[in-house]
Formats: structure tokens, sequence, C-alpha cells
């Protein structure tokens, strides 16, 4: 007799595999692992779905059992490295899994980091590692030498993210280096350094790179400190006419906040324009310019008796804004 | 080359030999000499050589003889019944060559009978379908044959010998489960038409070593009745003969109690699929669709039964097959609790309770495989007793 016919034409063999996931949720709902449900762990964050797996694991005891095996499984630097190397990368789940691999998850991270060619991955992934804390800093310290120049820029932008630093820590190689945009990062790293914060100014000033010279400009500013040895660079930037205004006036308010008496003689050159027919000292043309040394005088060198001189004339200026700049002080946030 | 597979290959020569040249020709007793001798040196480091023959698959102790693959004479002394081949202690030239006598004659179909005499002596060389047990000196009962006459006591002995072997050792013997599997399926196919081989149960407490089988072999059934792939088939039968292993865990007392279950005995119940899946985990073996089965097989398609899921997700396919065929199986059987169903009722049951109990393609799919097949269902009131189906 012939055989009945089947319901359907023969299968594919292996259409019936036990998938992955319902392999992990069963060995967590009935607390047993083995190789398999581990290897079955695996293949879920082969496919993407990591994420899922991590809310299944929040929902269940970690008591000694199966849970704490599959999280031993999963958190390791290797799973670290496949989550951060998939398009697009999750960062949620990365987010979720990395505090619970360590330090060890630093490695992928700064490899994708490495390797990643969107913006958005590369800012998720600092962000990440940001998130890690100092427990970093000497792995990110190690990979600072780099042939490409953009690795060194984010690794001294994420040491600028993991203070405290380690203990000696200097950036101060960086800030010569041939790259304008690592330079940039490395004055950044380094006035957060009080040891260095100076030289980094002083090499930042002098850069002759616009976006490095402004922030070196503004950090000497917001600092409100400028190192003596940036003094005359900085005053002629402050007249160099082939830099925008607004830097030029950058220049000017850093000096105001250098101590030596170069810095002086560069904010009276400024405020001054010479003398009159009948030999009175007269000054400058209002400009920010004026206005931004007048305030460093005022500021800095109330008691020397030329600078006192000249705010006198300011003091009895028609003008209110070149009054108020020559009564330093509360109105310096006004310029 | 490994022992084994010297063995092996110098067996297969020996063979080859016998058909080839009478009995006294130099170059049949040359060949039998090495086997012989082959034997001699592997049992020099192994005093009790096991192989098991599964397709493709040679298996010498718990360790695959992977030199061989794909070694012809695998499946041929499977398709002979030769399963599993057992050298319990040190043999005599004599019994050697009897025992590849047996073998020819296996092979070739001829001189049945002869083999089974030969079974039925005290030999230290056992064999059979499926896996040997019983201490070295003991006489084995007859082997069932590679013809179409089939008893299925070596496979029921097996499974309840892996059933004290999970209840002792917490494991499940993977090895033997797989030729159980294999061997009810040689079974089904016995015939020009598909045979569904059904034991009918005889002791109580027998009732899971007996339904273990009858869900394998209907499990098997419906999956090629479906059109799955021969593997698939094959794994299928592996859950449905382990579905309810965690019952290992459950005192006999309370599973043939006739009464009502108090409510702690009904929580051990309900707790075999999760102690199921934990035994069949543990044993560390590929058998996740087994684990899997096992874990689910009480679970409705609307949800209810038990366990209950604590990450929602549908059931596999073929947990809600193993489903079917268990219930089917249940109530087909005579119970502390009640009588066995009738075929009429039972099917009526599964079709009423088709998009509720259970998948209603699985579930139109089996009463239809129940009704084409009635004639080829052999229900066996004696498992050593010859498989006839019902229509022959």
């Amino acid at each position: 007799m012939a055989r009945a016919a089947p319901d359907r034409a023969v299968t594919p063999e292996g259409v019936h595999a036990t998938e992955p996931d319902r392999i992990v949720a069963m060995a967590l709902e009935v607390d047993a692992v083995n190789a398999h449900v581990l290897a079955a762990a695996d293949r879920v964050v082969q496919a993407g779905r990591l994420g899922r797996l991590l809310d299944a694991l929040a929902e269940v005891s970690e008591s000694p059992g199966a849970a704490r095996e599959v999280w031993a499984r999963l958190a390791t630097a290797d799973v670290v490295r496949q989550l951060a190397t998939q398009d697009p990368v999750d960062f949620k789940t990365l987010e979720r899994l990395v505090p619970r691999v360590g330090v060890a998850a630093a490695a992928p991270l700064l490899d994708a980091l490495a390797a990643a060619e969107a913006r958005g991955v590369r800012r998720g992934l600092l962000a990440q590692l940001a998130k890690m804390g100092p427990e970093i800093a000497a792995i990110v310290v190690q990979r600072l030498e780099d042939a490409r120049w953009y690795v060194t820029r984010n690794m001294l932008a994420l040491l600028e993210e993991l203070s405290p630093l380690p203990a000696g820590f200097s950036a101060a190689a960086y800030l010569g280096h041939p790259d304008a945009r690592v330079r940039w990062q490395a004055v950044k790293v380094q006035v957060k350094l009080p040891d260095e914060r100076d030289e980094a100014l002083a090499v930042g000033l002098q850069d002759h790179d616009p976006r490095t010279l402004r922030l070196a400009l503004g950090l000497a500013v917001a600092l409100q400190s400028c190192p003596d040895g940036a003094v005359p660079v900085l005053a002629g930037r402050a007249v160099d006419r082939a830099l925008p205004p607004e830097v030029r006036t950058l220049a000017v308010r850093a000096l105001g906040h250098a101590r030596g008496r170069a810095a002086l003689e560069a904010l009276l050159r400024l405020a001054s324009a010479g003398r009159t027919l009948f030999g009175r000292e007269k000054l400058a043309p209002k400009s920010p310019d004026l206005l931004a040394a007048l305030v460093g005088l005022a500021s800095a060198w109330p008691q020397d008796p030329r600078a006192r001189a000249v705010l006198h004339r300011a003091a009895d200026s028609s003008d209110p804004d070149i009054r108020a700049a020559a009564d330093a002080g509360g109105r310096e946030s006004g310029l | 080359m490994s022992g084994p597979a010297a063995f092996l290959s110098a067996f297969a020569h020996a063979l080859a030999a016998m058909t080839l040249y009478a009995a006294g020709h130099p170059a049949r007793e040359r060949a039998i000499d090495d086997a012989f001798q082959e034997l001699h040196d592997l049992q020099a480091a192994a005093p009790n050589a096991l192989f098991t023959f599964l397709g493709d698959e040679i298996v010498f102790g718990n360790l695959p003889v992977r030199e061989l693959k794909a070694w012809d004479w695998s499946r041929r002394l499977a398709q002979a019944g030769i399963q599993r081949l057992e050298f319990a202690d040190r043999v005599s030239r004599d019994e050697f060559e009897g025992f590849l006598d047996e073998v020819l004659a296996r092979l070739t179909l001829s001189a049945i009978d002869t083999s089974e005499t030969h079974q039925l002596r005290r030999s230290s060389i056992r064999f059979g379908s499926v896996g040997v047990k019983g201490d070295a000196g003991q006489a084995e009962p007859p082997v069932a044959t590679a013809t179409i006459s089939y008893s299925l006591g070596e496979e029921a002995e097996t499974v309840r010998w892996f059933q004290d072997a999970v209840k002792s050792q917490g494991v499940v013997p993977l090895t033997e489960a797989e030729a159980v599997v294999r061997s009810l399926s040689i079974a089904m196919h016995s015939d020009r038409q598909l045979v569904i081989p059904l034991l009918q149960l005889k002791e109580f407490d027998q009732y899971t070593t007996t339904h273990s089988m009858n869900v394998a072999v209907l499990t098997m059934a419906l999956a090629e009745h479906l059109g799955l792939g021969a593997r698939d088939v094959r794994t299928f039968g592996i859950a449905g003969l382990l579905h309810d292993i965690g019952k290992v865990r459950i005192p006999l007392d309370v599973l043939t109690k006739p009464g009502r279950f108090t409510d702690e005995e009904r929580a051990l119940m309900n707790a075999h699929p999760v102690e199921g899946a934990r035994i069949i985990l543990k044993s560390e073996e590929q058998l996740e669709l087994p684990a899997v089965v096992a874990y689910e097989h009480h679970i409705m398609l609307n949800g209810g039964g038990y366990p209950t899921f604590r990450f929602r997700r549908d059931c596999h396919h073929a947990s809600k097959l193993v489903h079917v065929c268990d219930v089917y199986d249940a109530l087909r059987t005579n119970r502390p609790y009640r009588e066995a169903w009738t075929q009429e009722k039972t099917l009526t049951y599964v079709r009423d309770r088709a998009g509720v109990e259970f998948d209603p393609e699985l579930a139109g799919a089996f009463v239809r495989m129940m009704q084409q097949w009635e004639p080829q269902l052999a229900v066996m009131t004696d498992e050593r007793t010859p498989l006839r189906p019902a229509g022959t």
C-alpha cells in the first residue's frame, strides 16, 4: 500500500531548530545552564539581540545559577567589541553592559573608536568611555602615540574628560604636534593640569593655527591668567590687522591678565594715540581694543602712575563706555 | 590508526573475505586471524570494548571514532540490527568466528535462526539493535532482527535503563536515547508501508516508559506526515522520548496514585517539565530541542497549562507537536484513575480542543494522520511480541 501523502512537502532540514533566545529564556526560567545554553547566548549577541537578553537578565535573581553564568558569558571584552563594531551601534545596550565588564571594556571601545568613521559613533563611544572614569586613563595614555592624528586627538579629548589624570601625566609633547587639531586638543588637556597650564597657554597663544590661538586666548581670559612669556607674542597679536577683530580684542583682554611690565607697556601702547599738537597725551579712538586695554590697566595696574594717567583721561571722556572701562572691576563683564 | 579503527577495519575486511571465500580458504582464515588479533590488541587496552553504530557515526565507548567517518559498514551493520556491539570479556578465536558468521548472516538476510541461537548462548560478545544492558555474564534475550518482525523489548529495556540512569546519575545517556529512536524509526519503516508501533500499558508503574516510547513514535509519525526532513524527524523523536524525563524525580507512589492529588503532589507533578529541562541541560549534551520540549509540552496554545513562562513567547513547533501526541497517548491509556478512551473519543477531543489547547494545524494533521494510517497502527500488548500491523 502506498504511504499516505504528507500534509505538506518535505521541509528543509533544520528549519525547526531551536531558537537561541528560547534556549536562554528557558535556561533562565528553570535556572539551569550548560555549554550549549551559553553558546546560544553567544548567538543571541551575534544576532544583535543582546538588549533583549539584558532585559531578561534584569528580571531574574542573580543568586548563583543560570543568570550569573549567562552574565559572566556576556560581560566580556569580546561582547563589548561585537556591540561596539555593529552597525548601527546600540549605545543603550552598550551602556548597560560596560559597567559589568569594567576596565576590560576600555580596549575594545578604544579600538572601535579608532576605527569608527561616523562622527555620531565616535561621539557615542567617547561618551561611553568618559563614563568609565579615571580608571581607564592609564590605558588611554598608552594609546596617545599613534600615527593617526585623529586617534591621538580622540585620546586627548577623552583624557580631558577623565580627571583626575594619572600622576605625572603631561600632554606637552602634543602641543607641538604637526596636526593643528591635535595641538588644539592638547592645549585643552594641559590647561587642566595646574603645573602645565602656563606652558600650555604660552604655547597655545603662540600657535599660528587660528583655532588654537582663539582657544588659548579664550582660556587665558576665562582663567584670568596669562603667562609673561606670551606677552610679546600677544602684544603682536593685539595689533595684527591680519587677525579677525574679535581675536585681537581677546589678545588685549588676555594681556590684561599678565602681570609682567611688558604687558603694562603693551596695554599703554594700545590705549594711547600719541600726543596732541599741544603735547598732551590722548586716548586711542574708541574701539573694543581700547576698552579692553582700559579694563586691563584698571584691573591690573591701578597703582602705576602712567596707567593712572591714562585712566584719568578715560574717566574724563564724554563717552560713557570709555568711562565705564576705566572704572574697572564691576563693569568688566559688560565689555 | 587508533585501536578501535584498526579493529573495525580488520573486522570489515574479514566479513568481506568471508563473503568471497568458503570456510577453510587461507585468505578467509588470514582475514579472520587479523581481525581477531586486532580485537585482542584492542582489549589489552580496553577490556570492555563497546561500539555503537549510528548511521555514519561510530562511537567507541563514549568517544566518536572520527577516523572512520562515513564508514560504509556502520550503516550496513545498523541496518542489519547491529547498532551496538560489545566485547564484555576476552573471547576465543572460535567464539569470534561464530560471531562473524552471525553478523554475515544478518547482513545477507540468511540464517536468522542461527544468529538467534548464537545470541542465546552465553557469550562475551553481545550485540543488538539498541543498548546492551545487564550483567556481563547474563544471557541476553533474543535480539530483534532486521526483518519485518520486530519486538520492542530491547528498546523498552533501554528506556527503562536510561530512566534509571537519569534517576541515579542525573544525566541523560544520549547515545542510548538516540539508539532507541533510531531503532523505533527502523521499526516504523520495516515494511513497505509505515507502521506505527504503540505499546499497551500492562503495569501502571511502567507508564512512563511505555508512554515515552509511544510519544516518540507518534511524534516521529506526525513529523513525517507533515513532511519534515529525516534529521528533524529523528530530533523530534528524541524530544518525544525524553519529554517526560522529569518524572524520574517524582516518587512512584505519586505517579501511580489512583485518587486525586494533594496540593503537594500536584505541585510535584506540575514541576516535572521544569525538572525535565534541568536534567537534560545538566547532561551537557546537544539536546536543546528535547530540553525545550520537556519544558513546554504541557503549555496550551492559549497559554494555559504549566509551567508559566516568565518571558512571554510562543511554544516551539516541536513542543506543540509533542503536546498533541502526549495527550493522545495519555487518553488512550488505562490509568489508575480512569479507563483508556476509545480512539474515536480521543480524536474527537483532540479536534475539539484545537485552537484552545492544541495548535489547530497540528491537531488537524494529527487527526488526519491517525485516520489515514489507522491500518498501520500496531498496538502491542507485549513489548517482546514481534510487531504486526493491525491491518496485516
